[in-house]
């Protein structure tokens, strides 16, 4: 059977046994050529809607498709599925054009501020290789937005919160997840930083949430600020979702956020993270180019793998002082350079 | 020791029922000067600031500055027990913990006092600073009900532009548009019934609706309201208090970071 590298592109998979014209994928005999560029060039690339049969180049989207969607796929005219209704005209807030001018005098807040600020000095005081817990924003109101926001990207893209790696039937089991099977070896994660990991996610379970807001941009769609100063070597979020194999997953295009867990020698026992159905803030962080010098200076996380109590676990940290309002990006390809980012901003 | 006699007692009666949908409880603020308030809702889109000025009062006592926190739900149904023309007193003691109104009907035959227990409340005070605004519209307060009345019914967000050719407020929504458009009206009868139109800068920027239409409840207040717009800042909504005051309204705006969503 003639696997038509335009199958998802040219025509549908109910349309699949269209007439063998089609499957010549070398010039573009379709007439189709891309709304937004016009240029039938890259039909690989080239998606119909499956409801206007009108064409559009997966870069030429946006924001931006990385892969052919598995399912069908309407253009923005026709999908029903918009913009969140919250993102079109963002409501603005008195406090981004007013100062404050006499701070509340609140009495619990200092204390438990002044307890937060002890820790991290404390956990500060050695600078070099410990990493840091994130430090909420103090204003409950604000950390109640930052939370919305996940809320609100969360409920677009159908997914559901999760704090910490799920292990569901049908994808892969807790007890696969071993990083001595790593190759080459897994960095275990010091007593001290996993001190850290914990305190961070005991305020995520308290409401404190890690200063960041979801915010939708026309190009890059979902991605995440920093909504206070954020420290190097902290720990922003973990990476999490549903674990499965590798293998069960080659063919899954619609995952663009999967997420290397454990990279074992053996292929089989590889394992992907799968935040599509069950994840947190970290799926919405955007990579960055690697294909452009610009791209890579984008950089302020890094992604990186650890040994935890014998398990594999994809921590988000800082890799430079971060500022307000600053985007998050990290280098998908830490590891492989087999995700395609030409198309990234 | 508090103490504010205020002949003209529908002028509170109907300042509080122009803030207490919009904010559920703050501090009333005391002092030589006068008689103020600054709230914000609770989403902090939108922010209230009330002055009366001492001059206003009959009679204006006020030893210490004093924050006076109080439920605007409260007040408001006891001062809904005094009758329009009735002379409405507020006393409070230092240190108390208690406000006192009492109402006296003009003719002096009936006199009533309500007692009403005040809060803790911590209020954050935004600075606003004076500034100048890019474009001010002057027109009669029952014109801008309407207008923010009638828009919400087609659209939540309505878009107030100011060009050389008038004010235009416009709003989308499932059924449709609707463009208002008034230009400057200089030449009436009755001065109140004006539309002036100062415009500095053409501004254009877009508000939700629901909050305009809280801030129209102060509508009884003032024949005239003045709405003042510049691209940088909130808007501020103004009505007059008879000579002795004003409520201002400020509404943070909508930006849009994307094109216009179609209808």
């Amino acid at each position: 059977m003639v696997v038509s590298l335009r199958r998802r592109t040219q025509a549908t998979n109910p349309r699949f046994d269209l007439p063998p014209s089609i499957a010549d994928d070398s010039d573009s005999d379709c007439d189709t050529v891309c709304e937004e560029c016009s240029s039938g060039k890259q039909p690989s690339k080239l998606l119909l809607c499956d409801k206007c049969d009108k064409g559009f180049h997966l870069f030429c989207l946006r924001p931006i498709l990385v892969s052919v969607p598995k399912g069908s796929w309407f253009c923005p005219s026709c999908s029903k599925h918009q913009i969140p209704k919250s993102f079109p005209l963002v409501q603005t807030k008195l406090i981004d054009f007013f100062k404050i001018k006499r701070s509340p005098d609140s009495t619990s807040s200092p204390d438990s501020i002044g307890k937060k600020r002890k820790r991290t000095s404390l956990v500060m005081s050695k600078k070099k290789r410990k990493l840091l817990p994130y430090v909420p924003s103090v204003d409950p109101q604000r950390r109640f937005e930052q939370m919305a926001s996940l809320a609100t990207a969360l409920r677009a893209s159908d997914t559901e919160f999760r704090n910490e790696l799920t292990y569901v039937s049908g994808k892969a089991s807790r007890s696969a997840n071993k990083a001595v099977l790593e190759k080459g070896g897994m960095q275990v994660l010091s007593k001290q930083d996993a001190e850290t990991l914990a305190l961070c996610k005991n305020m995520m379970d308290r409401g404190e949430c890690p200063p960041l807001m979801v915010v939708f941009d026309p190009y890059e769609g979902f991605t995440v600020e920093a909504d206070r100063c954020i420290k190097d070597l902290t720990i922003i979020t973990e990476y999490v979702g549903d674990v499965d194999y590798l293998s069960n997953r080659e063919d899954d295009y619609d995952g663009d956020s999967m997420m290397t867990l454990l990279h074992a020698s053996d292929p089989s026992q590889c394992l992907v993270i799968c935040p599509d159905k069950r994840s947190n803030i970290a799926r919405f962080i955007s990579g960055i180019n690697n294909h452009t010098p610009e791209g890579r200076k984008k950089q302020n996380l890094k992604c990186v793998r650890f040994n935890i109590n014998g398990e594999a676990r994809v921590l988000l940290v800082a890799n430079r002082d971060i500022s307000k309002g600053e985007r998050l990006y990290y280098d998908y390809n830490g590891y492989e350079h087999s995700y395609p980012t030409e198309h990234f901003v | 020791m508090l103490e504010l006699r205020l002949v003209q007692g529908s002028l509170l009666k109907k300042v509080l029922e122009s803030i207490k949908d919009l904010v559920n409880d703050a501090n009333f603020d005391c002092s030589s000067t006068g008689f103020s308030l600054q709230a914000m809702d609770s989403s902090h889109v939108a922010l209230v600031s009330l002055l009366l000025r001492s001059e206003g009062f009959e009679h204006y006592r006020c030893d210490r500055n004093l924050s006076m926190g109080m439920n605007l739900g409260n007040m408001s149904k006891m001062l809904k027990c005094a009758g329009n023309d009735d002379i409405i007193t507020i006393k409070a003691d230092d240190g108390g913990d208690t406000v006192t109104f009492m109402f006296e009907s003009p003719s002096q035959d009936k006199i009533a006092d309500f007692e009403m227990k005040l809060m803790d409340i911590d209020s954050e005070h935004l600075g606003i600073p004076d500034a100048e605004y890019q474009s001010i519209v002057r027109m009669p307060s029952n014109e801008f009900s309407r207008i923010c009345k009638d828009l919400s019914s087609i659209g939540d967000t309505v878009v107030i532009s100011v060009t050389k050719e008038g004010v235009k407020f416009s709003t989308a929504g499932d059924i449709g548009t609707a463009n208002i458009v008034l230009r400057q009206n200089t030449t009436v009868d009755k001065p109140e019934d004006a539309i002036v139109i100062e415009m500095n800068e053409p501004v254009s920027l877009s508000f939700a609706l629901r909050y305009m239409n809280s801030f129209t409840k102060a509508t009884p207040l003032s024949d005239t309201v003045t709405i003042s717009l510049s691209s940088e800042l909130p808007v501020v909504v103004e009505y007059k208090v008879a000579e002795m005051g004003y409520i201002r309204y400020y509404l943070a705006p909508k930006i849009e970071e994307d094109e216009e969503d179609k209808a």
